[in-house]
């Protein structure tokens, strides 16, 4: 025990110009992240009024939270928008990504009109697709399926299509660096692999599946959970377009959270569903990466 | 020497990272570079025998309203001369309930600034607004002010804001469309609806002439809620009860269920909703200014709102009481009032009322103050925004009342016969909004509202059981 603290000083010692550097870093981390983490768990057992504690409570805030049926909506539509990122927003950056790095032609072109929509702010062009899908005849996508005698749609006003919708927008604005992060990838490709696959008569689609898609699937592992996590934590999409209707089919956890807080000056139950917010995540992403773990074995 | 020079940049940026989180003078909550008179406040001191007092006016107006902010300059200078010892800071701040929180928390809350009617019960609360009781016994403001105001703004007792205008829900009618569908009278007046009856005829009348919406009905963002709660009193709902001392729902009534089958009707049966299903406040302001609906549920303090975002013309702009109902005639209360910073000083709260004073508001009439009231009412002119129609007075002082109309009169740009009745009756028929837990009753109405509206066969007696239970289990049983 004494030799290992031993080390340690040593160890210290040796790394102190380093550990310099870090501080102002760590000194960031307590007070961005790490204090207001901690502040939001330690909330969450404690009667508030505003930010100010006024008595332990222990569990109670969890069970309110858990004993009310908006918490479990809201719970519910969370996995819906996780679900349906998976099937709108995953596979379209991998699919774009290996489509641009096939291309000889207009590369730099494809690759600033695929990101130019995540230099557009959020609040402009969240609103710009709620205009977009506005009810009625007069709303834009409605007045061109009008042409063809379609509609007129609720769009993300129908409770059924608010979360894909939303999805869809969300895809729209985000995948640009997600594709960015796929091409980086392919770009380390050996070129020589795909030689040799042309030399042996396969095609593209050969080269794909037994080049491309193993080289980028240790990143496209870590790009699931990633996505996963930041979609679970929806809340500027819905708030911008729909303020979480209709019927509450578009609320999800954080907008919930975000509510409690600002509308209601509820800061314990935001900071409990905020602390379930990061137990469900972090169980989540420990299994999944128990599952991916095992399986690489 | 590598070590020396590591150490000297390390040193650098902690120092640079700690000068950047800055300080923050707990006193009066200013942060202490925000300061751009300190140096002529020093001066003034040695003129007076007051201590220097700075003050944050978080009611500035806004950068891009230019007529106004020359005027204020002008009261900054007038105050400073008269009061050597203060120092007046712009602090533009628009009131919003989801910056509201973290600003005071952070000790940023200017020295006075300007709320609604719905907020003083949460920042009363949260210990957030200075107890003004003491100095504002001293001016005498107290016995001056409309005692059903200054109710809003108190707790057990003790005085936390000054209401400065207060208004009722009407009924906002577009005179572009009222004129198009035909009804107006003989002199262009509007043939207003008067009964819940002839707001649907009247409502069909404008769908049917001129192809736009005849009503519009809010359902989303707790406006929805805000505004059907007034359409059901008039039905007779009454939303919470005090039942031995408990509170209870009472969303599950009958009275609520007929209101509700009235706004379904009228979209499904007269049809003359917008197609939207989530309309909030930003939406009305929007199909209002731009004469896509012909009646809204407003009060006369958001009439600017359309001119200024949609370059409405105002002389399209018409209001009338709210329609009476099978159950009786209310109009929601709503208005605006000044807080001051819970952080503020006795000194600073003095001198607040001091610069307000200067800017017009105030009990006493004096000729420096009809000077003040000609400036504001000369730039809202100018800036083409509507004048005449005022708020329902705060002033008890009819004199006072009296001096500042006049002066309003020389400026009114709208024919006033357009808002006459809607000034004659509401002040008679305010209601105060439901007591406990109003913000979540409104939400949950919204749902209320989106489900009725939702189909032509809704269950309506369904989707009422269900919130009343709600409502009352997530919110009202935490009370009893």
């Amino acid at each position: 025990m004494k030799d290992l603290k031993k080390g340690a000083l040593i160890s210290f010692k040796q790394n102190f110009t380093s550990w310099l550097f870090i501080i102002p870093s760590i000194i960031l981390f307590s007070f961005f992240i790490w204090h207001p983490l901690l502040s939001g768990i330690r909330y969450s057992f404690f009667k508030m009024n505003g930010f100010k504690m006024i008595e332990f409570v222990g569990f109670d805030n969890y069970i309110n939270v858990l004993s009310s049926s908006d918490f479990y909506n809201a719970l519910n539509n969370t996995f819906s928008y996780a679900f349906w990122s998976i099937i709108i927003g995953y596979f379209a950056p991998i699919i774009i990504a290996i489509f641009l790095n096939e291309l000889v032609h207009f590369k730099g072109v494809f690759r600033l009109g695929v990101y130019f929509p995540n230099i557009v702010p959020g609040l402009a062009a969240y609103l710009m697709w709620k205009m977009l899908m506005a009810p009625g005849e007069g709303g834009v996508f409605n007045t061109i399926i009008g042409w063809f005698g379609l509609g007129p749609f609720m769009w993300i006003q129908d409770p059924r299509y608010s979360i894909p919708l939303i999805i869809m927008t969300m895809t729209w604005k985000a995948f640009g660096g997600a594709v960015l992060i796929y091409m980086a990838s392919l770009q380390s490709v050996d070129q020589n692999l795909y030689e040799a696959v042309a030399i042996d008569g396969g095609g593209i689609w050969t080269k794909i599946r037994h080049i491309t898609i193993p080289k980028i699937m240790p990143l496209a592992k870590m790009m699931l959970i990633l996505q996963f996590i930041n979609v679970f934590k929806v809340m500027q999409e819905p708030l911008i377009m729909t303020d979480g209707g209709p019927l509450n089919s578009s609320m999800s956890l954080l907008l919930l959270t975000y509510k409690y807080a600002f509308k209601y000056n509820k800061i314990d139950m935001a900071a409990t569903v905020g602390s379930l917010v990061g137990i469900l995540l972090f169980v989540i992403s420990f299994i999944y990466m128990k599952v991916t773990k095992n399986k690489e074995a | 020497m590598k070590k020396i020079i590591s150490l000297f940049l390390c040193i650098t940026l902690i120092s640079s990272l700690l000068v950047g989180c800055g300080s923050i003078d707990s006193e009066n909550g200013d942060t202490t570079n925000a300061t751009t008179g300190s140096d002529q406040s020093e001066t003034k001191t040695n003129m007076s025998d007051q201590e220097p007092v700075e003050i944050r006016i978080g009611f500035w107006p806004a950068e891009d309203r230019e007529n106004e902010l020359v005027e204020f300059e002008e009261y900054k200078k007038i105050c400073e001369e008269k009061y050597p010892y203060i120092t007046v800071i712009p602090d533009y701040y628009k009131y919003d309930e989801s910056t509201f929180l973290p600003m005071a928390l952070a000790g940023e809350t200017p020295t006075v600034f300007s709320t609604w009617f719905t907020e003083p019960k949460k920042l009363i609360e949260g210990g957030y607004v200075a107890d003004i009781t003491e100095i504002i016994q001293e001016t005498g403001y107290d016995k001056k002010i409309n005692p059903g105001f200054l109710e809003i703004t108190s707790k057990e007792g003790r005085l936390y804001g000054l209401p400065y205008s207060g208004y009722g829900l009407g009924l906002l009618m577009n005179m572009n469309l009222f004129r198009e569908a035909g009804l107006v009278d003989s002199e262009g007046m509007p043939l207003y609806p008067k009964t819940y009856d002839e707001l649907v005829k009247t409502a069909e009348i404008i769908t049917e002439k001129t192809g736009k919406a005849g009503m519009y009905i809010a359902t989303n963002s707790n406006v929805g809620g805000w505004h059907f709660t007034n359409l059901a009193w008039n039905f007779g709902a009454e939303f919470e009860v005090l039942e031995d001392g408990k509170w209870m729902s009472n969303i599950d009534s009958p009275e609520v269920i007929e209101s509700l089958k009235f706004i379904r009707s009228l979209k499904y049966d007269s049809n003359v909703l917008l197609p939207d299903a989530l309309l909030a406040w930003g939406e009305w302001v929007q199909n209002y200014g731009t004469d896509n609906v012909g009646m809204v549920l407003a009060a006369v303090d958001a009439i600017n709102n359309p001119v200024q975002q949609y370059s409405m013309n105002k002389d399209a702009i018409a209001i009338a009481p709210m329609p009476e109902g099978p159950g009786g005639q209310y109009a929601l209360t709503g208005g605006n009032i000044y807080m001051f910073s819970a952080d503020a000083t006795p000194e600073q709260i003095d001198a607040c009322l001091k610069f307000m004073e200067i800017t017009g508001f105030s009990p006493n009439i004096s000729e420096e103050l009809k000077t003040s009231w000609d400036n504001t009412y000369s730039t809202k002119a100018e800036n083409g925004e509507v004048v005449g129609p005022t708020s329902i007075p705060v002033w008890i002082d009819e004199d006072r009342v009296k001096a500042e109309n006049e002066i309003i009169e020389k400026y009114t740009n709208v024919d006033m016969k357009l808002f006459n009745d809607y000034f004659e009756v509401t002040p008679n028929i305010l209601k105060p909004e439901e007591p406990v837990f109003t913000q979540e009753l409104y939400a949950t109405l919204d749902d209320v509202i989106q489900a009725t509206l939702a189909s032509p066969d809704s269950d309506i007696e369904g989707i009422v059981k269900a919130a009343d239970e709600k409502f009352q289990k997530d919110y009202l049983d935490t009370l009893n």
